[in-house]
């Protein structure tokens, strides 16, 4: 998979489903990747994942993408879309 | 009750004035040297003992007039001064661990009255709602360090009970006090200069309220006022600190910072409970990070009963003030902060009076994320759903392949797996949702109608790796 060479921003829908199965198949969740609404909320209500989740998406992201997410950038952690926009804007892989 | 002092508080060390005054009715709030201490960080910006006991004042003086108090705050600081605002007030804050709507109702119908302190918006709460403000909370005049009687109920704290409903474990502020004494004990803190407790677990939690409120508000420490989850987060609010920090965390946290070799700047300890931490994730963190980690042992009746430096060896070293007794499999402590004989969920085995090893929890037993609960419990909850016509929880044996979380087989042919899981979702913690939830034809009970747990064994193994049963 080719990295972006320049930032990207706005949605960008084939980084959003990749993101959806990788998070998925790493959380183990009872939804299928396409199913998940990439602008419903991650944590709480929504998906509804916790604590835990967060800690195991920020390691998955930090390995895979090489960007460091942090708890207080809660626009970041909104939505599987907001992710992956922060994604495309900071991977450096 | 209320001494009005000045600027000084009495020059003695903390833990002397704490020993001292435990034998008498009451305990002061906390036990700083000076009303210029630090109690709190937030980034590099130091909340004084001053600024945090006029506010506390400020706030009891302003809390609704009710007995219980749902302390919701995220923010530790916050959290602490609606604790201590709790506490003047002669109010019991109420800690529960889950926060969802139905839970907190349910709380609430339990103990009348109960509002919510928040520091956040958010959750379709229905109940009362106290939000906390600071810009409210100015006071002049002379500062109060408020005397707290030991037998005041000063929290209770909840635990997934056998019958599906939260337990509740009322905490004296003396226990509490008594606690957060036998924490500085076990860990050599007496002697110790002030530092700064930075928490990865909630102060709802226990352990997250011993390590990161009491053991500050008590030893002169300050609490670091971000909860630090992720491994960015640990590393900057470190960065910005001004004195050495213990690190209040769980072997699950502790695992994803070893992985990422996040930079600990400053640390000076690391407390890891919840769980056993494995000794070779302690051996790497001692190598990365030049310090000792230590482990707690407890729950959430008991707080904290026993700890042991993972490196050391396995046995765990019980607390110089609690005892404990073994009678046929099941183990019982008492003393101390404990107070009277209280029997344990896990299995033990004394090596003396003072040393023990932890077997694992009881079968019925599990832990999630920190987090406990009964099989049986859990069982009943998903038997009650409509629709479904069996079903059981699965957690697999320790050293088993898995993602540390529940699966579930359920026999429900006429609801979909994601309506069984709404209806779980409503009824227990979320962290116990089955991940995945498998949808069967029958579970393997035996003629008697029970499932025994090697059956369940075999055919959890049949359903997660059918190819690879295959090949057996």
């Amino acid at each position: 998979m080719a990295c972006p060479s320049q930032p990207q921003i706005g949605a960008d829908g084939a980084l959003e489903q990749e993101l959806a199965a990788l998070i998925v198949d790493t959380l183990h969740l009872e939804v299928l990747p396409e199913n998940i609404d990439p602008s419903a909320a991650l944590f709480g209500e929504g998906l509804g994942l916790d604590s835990i989740d967060m800690l195991e998406i920020a390691l998955l992201v930090s390995k895979r993408y090489g960007v460091e997410l942090r708890s207080e950038n809660k626009a970041a952690l909104a939505s599987l879309r907001a992710l992956a926009i922060h994604i495309g804007q900071h991977r450096i892989r | 009750m209320m001494p009005s002092i000045d600027h000084e508080i009495a020059p003695a060390s903390p833990a002397r004035r704490i020993e001292t005054s435990l034998a008498t009715a009451g305990v002061p709030l906390v036990g700083h040297p000076s009303l210029t201490s630090p109690i709190a960080w937030r980034c590099d910006r130091a909340h004084s003992v001053e600024e945090f006991l006029r506010s506390a004042a400020s706030l009891a003086a302003q809390l609704p007039r009710r007995h219980f108090a749902i302390n919701l705050c995220r923010d530790r600081y916050q959290f602490a001064v609606g604790f201590a605002a709790a506490l003047i007030a002669r109010q019991i804050s109420l800690l529960p661990t889950y926060r969802a709507a139905e839970p907190l109702q349910q709380l609430a119908r339990q103990y009348p009255g109960a509002y919510v302190l928040t520091d956040h918006d958010g959750g379709d709460i229905s109940l009362p709602r106290f939000s906390l403000n600071q810009e409210i909370w100015q006071s002049s005049g002379p500062v109060d360090i408020p005397v707290i009687p030991t037998d005041q109920i000063a929290a209770i704290a909840f635990t997934s009970g056998s019958s599906g409903f939260p337990q509740a474990h009322a905490k004296s502020w003396g226990s509490l006090v008594m606690g957060a004494r036998a924490l500085g004990r076990q860990f050599g803190l007496t002697q110790s200069p002030p530092r700064i407790a930075v928490g990865t677990v909630p102060a709802q939690h226990m352990y997250g309220l011993e390590t990161t409120i009491m053991l500050p508000l008590q030893w002169g420490w300050s609490l670091h006022a971000g909860t630090s989850i992720l491994p960015a987060d640990l590393r900057t609010d470190l960065e910005h600190l001004e004195s050495p920090a213990w690190l209040m965390t769980t072997p699950f946290h502790l695992k994803a910072f070893l992985s990422e070799r996040t930079k600990l700047r400053g640390l000076e300890g690391i407390i890891s409970a919840t769980m056993p931490l494995d000794r070779s994730l302690a051996v790497n963190a001692e190598r990365l990070w030049h310090v000792p980690v230590h482990e707690i042992y407890g729950c959430t009746e008991g707080g904290m009963l026993a700890t042991r430096r993972t490196t050391a060896g396995e046995s765990w070293t019980l607390c110089n003030d609690l005892r404990m007794r073994h009678a046929e499999d099941t183990t019982w402590v008492m003393g101390g902060h404990v107070g009277a004989w209280l029997q344990l969920a896990d299995r033990i085995t004394l090596r003396s009076q003072r040393e023990f090893l932890l077997l694992g929890p009881s079968r019925d037993l599990v832990k999630v994320a920190g987090k406990r609960a009964s099989l049986m419990a859990l069982n009943a909850a998903l038997n009650r759903i409509q629709g479904v016509v069996d079903g059981t929880f699965y957690w697999p044996d320790p050293g088993q392949p898995g993602n540390g979380r529940l699966r579930a087989f359920v026999v429900a042919p006429g609801i979909t797996r994601a309506a069984i899981l709404a209806e779980l979702r409503k009824r227990i913690d979320p962290v116990f949702l089955p991940r995945p939830l498998y949808v069967v034809d029958s579970l393997p009970r035996n003629t008697t109608g029970k499932l025994p747990h090697e059956h369940l064994k075999t055919f959890a193994r049949h359903i997660m790796h059918p190819q690879q049963h295959v090949h057996e």
